[in-house]
């Protein structure tokens, strides 16, 4: 399989802050890549960069071997990298339907999908919001907004698809189909990169695992691998304000061993 | 050089008066994130108020300006409550609040334009005419008043700011209103405070403007867009900021002389703001005012 | 939900609807021929005439105003550039007057390019502020450039170089036409989501792909060059026009107004603000011309806070009364209109975690 996504020492300061210091990564075709970290750690900002809406300071992004342009965020899109946002951020006064539509017209052009609106409707069908495509998005649970913000990223044709805590604040059951549904998005074709605090969520879904902390990268492997590295044990358990926000942890911790990252 | 000094001091007090004239936006628009587009109307209007006051009643200017700012307190007060608190908070109250109070605006104008005709006025004390030396230049008493003057409000306010109980509040507003109320503050009686007070700088600025220029109806719109250039320029933060950015549109204005005809330098401003921006899209001191 | 009937054979852009196009055609028609069959009379006819060019003026500020949601106080800026381009064209050169409209709306568009792009990048109200800066500056430089626009004397058209006040209904009413047409075409197409789109969330548009400067300078572009060609219209309908009232800041006022007042961000809005308009500029200027400033402020202020959208809101308003729900009337491309309510504030979303759903979707 192929790197189709590479990041390549990438850093992102702002004035004195390092919030993103010296980041490499690859996600290969077909691959989903869970990113996780305490608060605070890069993860949204890493994002951002990837997506092209913010100039990395030094390092850059390639999508299949193109740099990833950071004047613009618009234009990444075309070149297939959508990221949706941590608090979700509708456009407020469009239907669902509209919504997923700014995407479809958009995004990246891509073949056979029918008339935009069978390919709007086509992507909130399958996830799930098709009888509410009128609906204002204030009329809309938080489950569903947070789908409809999958649903307008995924309407762009992405290639690469960064989500950014879709999973939180939702409870076990919406959380368990919402994964599932990335898994299906995986298996369309698209590849994702995925922060996430609920654990179980992205311990269960990810191939590999990429774990920040203060902007550097600490660890890097297959989930199993990474929950036992020291540091990522100690950047989670070592401060007050960062746990993971799942107490039955399908994945004990294992006592720390001789084992160093990435 | 001699020339460039006598330039530059004078750029320096008119910073002073700027600066007590985007005090009172700047205020307003930092706290309820309106901007109030009748803060030159309400210059024009303290400037009439100075000047009926001087000839009707023999008031001296700087002697009127507690009058014109308790009486622009209240109606800045009165503005407020009867109108600037029905708008939609947020986003989609942004074009309405400008909107609204654009129409105020018109208003104020046109009351203006029925009592006192369109002719320019101005006033003219005693000493209008005096002069004193500053480094061996020659520069208008009036001028030198004003920008003692000028320093003296902006730094009681600063004062009120940082030292007072309310000053504190309005502080807290303006960095969130929502935990402000948690705290026990009313925020909608800062908010009509916020104004009154915003307000009576404008008023302020008014009366210190009628010894400096001649006005009509029409004054205001000029004075507005410079407040605005110097917010954008120096930035809601501070006190220091709003200095800065007086500073920078004073300097450019007076010495445009040199550069461009008279009848220019009020667009001078404008100019530079486009520049500015173009330059540095998050305006010079980052990104508060723009969003 | 509703979908537009469309025919088969008649192949329409995916963004017109049948029964809009019928409905246009119809009051087209009716407005054209009106005139040659019950004369109106000099005065009401030019009147008309006049009202046609300041609804397209109008529909071309709120394509500014309210699609992209930022507001101009400066419009005069570019009403003034037209309209003496124009003038001068005609005067200078002897152009034909169609000519001298469309060139004097194209340098007109290009000026709005050049001060407005960077001033995009100023959101909401300092956008506006810095309007109000560009009205003011153009106006002081046409002022004193005497060469150009005359100074405080200003341009006298060529006589017979145009067509005459009675002619120029017509003229006017194929300005409106094509402004109407524009209008449905910018709010009704994918170009009119991207707008929306822009007007809601800039950053999340973006996000999604949506290049906001590119269809906002498209907009100021095509807003000042009908703005532009408004002026070229109002010149061959004065025959004279001077600095002062060109590019005046109560000229730059009207605009607000009429799209304001008509109803900001609806199609067709500011087609009836510029009726109003228009009756009170004759009205007022009859009996109380000191007042018009003060009454339009009244007005703006009485619009805002009762009814924000104005007279479109209103209709609306009464059409619910009605029991008809603001329908989003639905073009085959499934872009749905908001100009039932495009300005409405709603709810903010996520205000409170309004869940009407129990349990799991």
């Amino acid at each position: 399989m192929s790197a189709l996504l590479v990041g390549e020492s990438v850093c992102k300061y702002f004035g004195g802050l390092k919030a993103v210091d010296d980041v490499s990564f690859t996600l290969d075709e077909g691959e989903i890549l869970g990113l996780i970290g305490p608060n605070g750690a890069g993860k949204t900002t890493l994002f951002s960069v990837a997506a092209g809406s913010v100039p990395a300071t030094a390092g850059r992004v390639l999508l299949d071997g193109k740099q990833v342009s950071g004047r613009s965020g618009h234009r990444s899109v075309h070149q297939g990298i959508c990221r949706t946002h941590q608090i979700v951020r509708p456009f407020a006064r469009l239907s669902v339907l509209d919504n997923v539509l700014v995407g479809h017209h958009y995004g990246r052009p891509g073949p056979g999908h029918g008339t935009p609106r069978e390919h709007a409707m086509g992507i909130l069908e399958f996830i799930g919001l098709a009888d509410r495509s009128h609906q204002l998005p204030s009329q809309l649970t938080l489950v569903d907004r947070k789908r409809l913000e999958v649903a307008r990223a995924l309407a762009t044709n992405p290639r690469v698809l960064l989500l950014d805590e879709v999973v939180a604040g939702l409870n076990p059951v919406e959380a368990q189909r919402l994964v599932d549904l990335i898994r299906q998005i995986r298996d369309r074709g698209t590849s994702i990169i995925m922060i996430e605090h609920v654990m179980h969520a992205v311990m269960g879904v990810s191939d590999r695992v990429m774990v920040l902390d203060h902007g550097r990268q600490i660890a890097e492997g297959t989930p199993q691998e990474v929950v036992k590295v020291p540091q990522v044990i100690e950047a989670y358990l070592g401060r007050d304000d960062d746990e993971p926000t799942d107490a039955d942890d399908p994945e004990p911790i294992q006592p720390a061993e001789e084992k160093h990252d990435a | 050089m001699g020339q460039v000094l006598a330039l530059a001091v004078s750029a320096v007090l008119l910073a002073g008066f700027y600066a007590s004239m985007a005090y009172g936006l700047g205020l307003i628009y930092g706290v309820l994130r309106v901007v109030n587009l009748a803060h030159g109307g309400m210059i024009m209007a303290a400037a009439y108020l100075s000047w009926v006051l001087f000839t009707r009643f023999s008031i001296d200017p700087y002697l009127a300006i507690p009058i014109v700012m308790v009486v622009f307190f209240f109606i800045g007060v009165a503005m407020y409550k009867g109108l600037v608190r029905f708008l939609p908070r947020g986003a989609a109250g942004g074009v309405q609040s400008l909107l609204l109070l654009f129409g105020v605006w018109l208003v104020i104008r046109n009351i203006a334009y029925l009592l006192f005709t369109g002719d320019d006025q101005a006033v003219r004390t005693s000493y209008s005419t005096a002069s004193v030396r500053i480094f061996g230049n020659s520069y208008s008493l009036n001028r030198l008043l004003v920008f003692v003057i000028s320093l003296v409000a902006v730094a009681v306010l600063q004062l009120w700011l940082s030292r007072t109980y309310t000053g504190k509040a309005v502080r807290a507003v303006t960095e969130n209103s929502d935990s402000s109320t948690l705290v026990g503050i009313d925020v909608e009686r800062v908010y009509a405070l916020t104004f009154g007070v915003g307000t009576a700088l404008a008023g302020l600025a008014g009366v210190l403007a009628s010894t400096l220029f001649a006005f009509n109806p029409s004054f205001g719109s000029g004075e507005l867009l410079k407040s605005f250039v110097i917010i954008v320029l120096g930035g809601l933060g501070s006190v220091v900021g709003i200095a800065v950015g007086a500073l920078v549109l004073a300097f450019a204005e007076i010495f445009a002389i040199y550069v461009v005809p008279s009848y220019l330098t009020a667009a001078v401003g404008f100019v530079l703001l486009v520049v500015v921006l173009v330059v540095r899209p998050g305006g010079l001191f980052g990104s508060k005012v723009l969003r | 939900m509703t979908t537009a009937t469309q025919s088969r054979r008649v192949r329409l852009p995916a963004w017109a609807s049948k029964k809009v196009l019928v409905g246009f055609l119809v009051v087209f028609a009716l407005l054209y021929s009106v005139p040659l069959v019950f004369p109106l009379g000099d005065y009401l006819h030019n009147i008309v005439g006049l009202t046609f060019m300041f609804m397209a003026a109008g529909l071309a500020w709120n394509w500014l105003g309210g699609y992209v949601g930022q507001i101009s106080f400066g419009h005069a800026a570019m009403f003034g550039t037209g309209g003496f381009v124009s003038a001068r064209l005609a005067v200078t050169f002897g152009l034909p007057f169609w000519a001298t409209w469309l060139i004097g709306g194209v340098v007109a568009g290009l000026y709005a390019l050049l001060w407005g792009h960077p001033t995009l990048r100023l959101r909401g109200p300092y956008f506006s502020i810095a309007t109000i800066g560009v009205g003011e500056a153009t106006r002081l430089v046409a002022t004193y450039w005497t060469d150009f626009t005359g100074g405080s004397s200003g341009l006298s058209l060529p006589i017979g170089n145009g067509p005459t006040k009675f002619q120029l209904y017509w003229y006017g009413l194929y300005l409106l036409a094509a402004v109407v047409v524009l209008s449905y075409w910018l709010r009704k197409s994918r170009i009119g989501l991207a707008l929306l789109a822009i007007k809601e969330d800039v950053e999340a548009a973006s996000d999604v792909g949506v290049n906001p400067s590119f269809y906002q300078d498209l907009v100021l572009f095509l807003s000042g060059t009908v703005v532009g060609v408004c002026g070229g219209f109002y010149a061959s309908y004065q025959a004279f026009i001077d600095p002062l009232d060109m590019f005046s800041f109560e000229r730059s006022i009207s605009f607000v107004l009429i799209g304001v007042i008509g109803g900001i961000g609806t199609i067709l809005g500011p087609a009836m603000g510029a009726i109003v308009f228009i009756v009170i500029q004759e009205f007022l200027l009859a009996n109380y011309p000191q007042l018009y400033l003060g009454l339009y402020g009244v007005l703006l202020i009485v619009v805002i806070l009762f009814e924000p959208l104005g007279i479109s809101g209103l209709i609306m308003w009464v059409g619910r009364r009605f029991g008809r729900r603001p329908s989003p009337s639905t073009a085959a491309g499934g872009l749905s209109s908001a100009a039932s309510a495009p300005d409405r504030p709603t709810a903010p979303v996520g205000a409170g975690g309004q869940d009407e759903k129990q349990g799991p979707s």
